[in-house]
C-alpha cells in the first residue's frame, strides 16, 4: 500500500511555519475530473505552487499555500476521481491521502449541473475521518440549464457546509476560504448525513465488522474497512488477507463475501438512494419544452410500426434528394469538368508519347476524375447523415429496428451488432464481441459484411439512375429493403438454431431532438468532403493508375491486355448475369474499396470523354444486367478494412477465407438469379 | 435498490432507451446515466458501438457510428449472471 507522505518542499514549508510560531492548516481539494478543481487551486495558491509526483506514482501532485486571517493553509490538490474504489491509481491516492494524512478539511468540489454524478463521490468521502466542505461549483451552468439548486437546502440535507460558486468567474471562492477556516476552527456545525448500507445487508456488514475490527491497522477506520471488503475492493481485500487477518478469520470473512458476491450493488445502491434523497431535497428541474417535444416525436419515431415506416420514408427521401439534386450535378461535372479536362489534357499532350497521353487521360482523369464527380452526391449524402445525426434521429433508426424484432419475439443478440454496420461494416464485426457463444459470434461476423455500408450505397446511388431513371429511388430503396429482409431472416434463423432463444438486452441513449445547427452540419460535410477528395487524389488515383497499367500492358491495346485476360477468364460467369468482362473487372476492383469499381468503369469505358460514363454504360448493359450488377455489389466481398476486422475478430485465416468465399458465392448466386428472373419477365 | 432494479429491468431483454428506464425506475435521467456508468465500471455492462477507429481510415465515405452521440450498452456475462441471481 502506497503511503502519501508530504513532499520535501511541503515539509520544509511546514517546518518554517512551525518555527515562526504560525498556525497552519492542511486542506485537500477533491472532486471528479472537469469540475473546476484546477481553477480553484490556481486562484487560491497563485504562484506559491509546487508540482511533482505522488510518492511512488506517475500521477501529478500539486500543492500550494495561501493565507487567511493569519493562518497559513497548505492546499493539496487530490487527483480527479469519480469514486474512491481502487479502480485506478488516482482513486487509491485520493483515499489514502485522506485516511493517512488526515487533512483538517477536505473541500469536495461538485458540478451543480451534474449533481447526480458528483454527489456519489461526496457519499464516499463523508464516512472518512475528516471534515468536508462542499464547493457547489458551476451554479451558473445549472441555472442556464433550467435547474434550481438550493444551496441552503442541500447544506441542511448533507449536514455539512455548502458554498455556491462560479470558480471560472472567481465568484464564491472567498466564501469558500472563510467557510473552510470557520469549519476548521469549529465555528460551524458539522453533522454529516452519512449514507447507510441497505437494511438487507446491514447484518452482513456488522458480521464482517465484528470479524475484522480488532485486526484493522492504524489509521484505517474499521467500519470503512468492513464496507470496502463487502464491496470487493481489491486493495483492501489484499491488505487484510495478506497482512492483517489470521488465516482462520480470513476464511470466515471470505465465506461471507462469497455468499454475497453482488453486495457491491447493495453498497452502491445505498449511496445512490442517499444521492437521490439529496437531489429530491435540493434540486428542482423544470420539465423543459425540449423534453416534451422529444417525447412527443418519439411516440411516432420509436413506435414499432410507425417508427419503421418513418425510417423507410426517410431512407426513400435520402435517395430521392440524392437523385434529384446530386445526380444532375454529378453528370454536369462529368461532362463539363472531367470531359473538358480530358480534352485539354489530350490537346496539351498531343506531342507526348501515346502511353503518357493514355495514362493521364484514361488512367488518372478517367479513373480518379470520374470518382471525383461523386462529390455532389456525397455532399448531399453527408449533409443528410449529419442533419439526421445532429437532430438526434440516427440512434432511433437502430432502436426502432431492434424493438420491432423484439416485439416479433426475436430477442437475438445478433441484430444490434448487425445494425451497427450501416455506416461501416467494421463496427458490425467488432460489435459481435457482445455475443458470448463462439458459434453465434462467428455467424454474426460472417453476416456483418452483408449490411449495406455507406460506400456500397454510394455505388448504388451512382449506378441506379443510369438505368432506371425516374424509378431509381424505388430500385435503390428496394435493394436496401431486400438486403434488410435477408439480414432479418438470417438473424431469425441464427436466433432459433444457434442462440436458441437466448435473450439479449441493450440500453441505448436516445439524445434529445433539437434544431439542427447548420454550422455543425457544414463543418462535418466540409471535413468529410475534403477527406474524400484527398483519398481520391491519393489512394484512388494510385489504384486508377494500376488498373490503367493492367489495361494497357503489354501491347497497348485494351482487348489484349492483362486486365482483359483476367476479365475474359471471368466472362463465362459474367454471361450468366449479363455482364461483360469489363463489368467483372470493375466488380473485382471493388474489393480494395467499393468506389474503385466506378474508377475502373471510368477507365475501361473511356467515360471521361464525349457523352460520359453514363452514356457508355447504358449502351453495354441491359437493365436486368445492371440490376444483377447492383445485387452483386450489395452482397460482394467487403472492403479490405472489413476483411482485416474479420481476421482480427475470428483470429483465423481459415474463417476469414471462408467469409470471403461465402460472400463471393452468395453475391454471384444473387446476381445470376436476379438476371435470369428479370430477363424472363 | 437502484442498481439492482436497473440490472433486473435491463435483463428482461430487448432494447431499452434511457427515457424508458428512468421512467420505469422513477429516477431522473442523469441519475440513470450515473448508474449505468457505475455498472459498467463494476463490470456488469459494457459499451458497444465504439466506431471503427483507424481501420476505416482508407474509406472515404464510411460513417462509423449509427448511434451518433448516444451511447449503447449491453449486459456482460457477469451482469447477466447477477441479474439471474437477483431475479431468483
Amino acid at each position: 500500500m502506497a503511503t502519501n507522505s508530504p513532499s520535501l518542499p511541503e515539509l520544509r514549508n511546514r517546518a518554517a511555519e512551525v518555527l515562526n510560531g504560525k498556525v497552519t492548516l492542511t486542506v485537500a481539494l477533491a472532486g471528479q475530473p472537469n469540475v473546476g478543481k484546477s481553477t480553484v487551486f490556481n486562484l487560491l495558491t497563485g504562484l506559491s505552487q509546487h508540482v511533482g509526483n505522488w510518492p511512488g506514482k506517475t500521477v501529478e501532485q500539486k500543492t500550494g499555500t495561501y493565507r487567511h486571517n493569519g493562518t497559513t493553509i497548505h492546499l493539496v490538490d487530490l487527483p480527479g476521481t469519480y469514486s474512491l474504489t481502487a479502480n485506478s491509481a488516482e482513486e487509491v491516492i485520493a483515499r489514502d491521502y485522506i485516511i493517512q494524512q488526515r487533512p483538517d478539511v477536505v473541500v469536495v468540489l461538485v458540478n451543480a449541473a451534474s449533481l447526480e454524478r458528483n454527489l456519489y463521490l461526496v457519499a464516499e468521502i463523508l464516512p472518512l475521518p475528516t471534515k468536508v466542505v462542499v464547493g457547489l461549483n458551476m451554479v451558473d451552468v445549472a441555472a442556464h440549464e433550467g435547474m434550481n439548486v438550493e444551496p441552503q437546502v442541500l447544506e441542511a440535507a448533507l449536514g455539512v457546509p455548502v458554498v455556491p460558486m462560479v470558480a471560472s468567474k472567481n465568484r464564491g471562492v472567498h466564501q469558500l476560504v472563510q467557510t473552510v477556516d470557520r469549519l476548521a476552527q469549529g465555528d460551524l456545525p458539522y453533522q454529516p448525513s452519512i449514507p447507510e448500507i441497505r437494511d438487507d445487508h446491514r447484518q452482513v456488514l456488522d458480521e464482517i465488522h465484528r470479524l475484522v475490527a480488532d485486526c484493522v491497522p492504524e489509521p484505517y477506520p474499521s467500519d470503512w474497512i468492513a464496507l470496502k471488503l463487502l464491496e470487493g475492493d481489491k486493495e483492501i481485500t489484499e491488505l487484510m488477507r495478506e497482512q492483517c487477518l489470521p488465516a482462520d478469520r480470513w476464511d470466515q470473512v471470505h465465506e461471507i463475501l462469497m455468499a454475497h458476491e453482488d453486495a457491491v450493488l447493495a453498497v452502491a445502491s445505498g449511496r445512490y438512494d442517499w444521492v437521490g434523497r439529496m437531489i429530491r431535497a435540493a434540486v428542482t428541474r423544470p420539465r423543459a419544452g425540449q423534453i416534451t417535444l422529444t417525447e412527443r416525436l418519439d411516440r411516432w419515431a420509436t413506435h414499432p410500426l410507425w417508427g419503421l415506416l418513418i425510417l423507410a420514408a426517410i431512407l426513400g427521401i435520402v435517395f430521392w434528394l440524392t437523385f434529384a439534386i446530386g445526380t444532375p450535378l454529378q453528370e454536369m461535372l462529368d461532362v463539363y469538368v472531367v470531359g473538358t479536362l480530358a480534352s485539354v489534357a489530350s490537346n496539351g499532350l498531343v506531342a507526348a508519347p501515346a502511353w503518357l497521353q493514355s495514362l493521364v487521360v484514361d488512367g488518372a482523369i478517367g479513373g480518379a476524375g470520374t470518382v471525383i464527380t461523386f462529390l455532389p452526391i456525397l455532399v448531399i449524402f453527408f449533409a443528410v447523415l449529419a442533419l439526421l445525426e445532429d437532430m438526434g434521429y440516427m440512434a432511433r433508426a437502430a432502436y426502432v429496428m431492434d424493438r420491432f424484432m423484439h416485439l416479433m419475439g426475436l430477442h437475438g443478440k445478433s441484430f444490434m451488432p448487425l445494425f451497427l454496420g450501416f455506416g461501416c461494416n467494421v463496427p458490425a464485426v467488432m460489435g459481435s464481441r457482445i455475443i458470448d457463444s463462439r458459434r453465434a459470434r462467428l455467424l454474426t461476423i460472417l453476416l456483418a459484411p452483408l449490411v449495406p455500408c455507406a460506400a456500397r450505397m454510394t455505388v448504388i446511388v451512382f449506378i441506379t439512375p443510369i438505368f432506371f431513371g425516374r424509378a431509381a429511388t424505388f430500385v435503390a430503396w428496394g435493394l436496401i429493403a431486400a438486403t434488410l429482409a435477408v439480414l432479418a431472416t438470417v438473424g431469425v434463423l441464427i436466433n432459433k438454431w444457434v442462440l436458441k432463444g437466448e435473450r439479449a438486452a441493450f440500453i441505448m441513449e436516445l439524445p434529445l431532438y433539437h434544431r439542427p445547427n447548420l454550422r455543425t452540419i457544414g463543418i462535418q460535410v466540409w471535413q468529410n468532403s475534403t477527406e474524400f477528395l484527398k483519398k481520391a487524389g491519393s489512394l484512388i488515383l494510385v489504384m486508377s493508375i494500376v488498373i490503367w497499367a493492367l489495361s494497357a500492358l503489354p501491347t497497348g491495346d485494351i482487348q489484349t491486355s492483362y486486365l482483359a485476360s483476367l476479365g475474359k477468364s471471368l466472362a463465362p460467369l459474367g454471361a450468366l448475369m449479363g455482364l461483360n468482362w469489363e463489368m467483372m473487372v470493375a466488380l473485382l476492383s471493388s474489393i480494395v474499396a467499393k468506389e474503385n469499381s466506378i474508377a475502373t468503369l471510368g477507365i475501361l469505358f473511356g467515360g471521361a470523354e464525349g457523352g460520359g460514363l453514363e452514356a457508355s454504360l447504358a449502351g453495354v448493359l441491359t437493365p436486368a444486367a445492371a440490376l444483377a450488377f447492383l445485387v452483386v455489389q450489395m452482397l460482394f466481398i467487403p472492403c479490405v478494412a472489413t476483411v482485416a476486422a474479420v481476421r482480427q475478430e475470428t483470429k483465423s485465416w481459415g474463417w476469414t477465407a471462408f467469409s470471403v468465399g461465402l460472400l463471393l458465392v452468395l453475391s454471384l448466386a444473387g446476381g445470376i438469379v436476379t438476371y435470369q428472373l428479370v430477363s424472363a419477365l | 435498490m437502484m442498481l439492482e432494479q436497473l440490472l433486473r429491468s435491463i435483463a428482461q431483454g430487448g432494447i431499452h432507451s434511457y427515457q424508458d428506464l428512468a421512467q420505469q425506475l422513477s429516477i431522473s435521467q442523469p441519475m440513470l446515466e450515473a448508474g449505468l456508468e457505475d455498472l459498467a465500471r463494476l463490470g456488469y455492462l459494457r459499451s458497444i458501438d465504439d466506431g471503427c477507429g483507424e481501420q476505416c481510415s482508407a474509406c472515404p465515405v464510411g460513417h462509423c457510428s449509427v448511434t451518433g452521440p448516444g451511447r449503447l450498452w449491453s449486459l456482460t456475462e457477469k451482469g447477466a449472471q447477477a441479474a439471474t441471481r437477483l431475479s431468483s
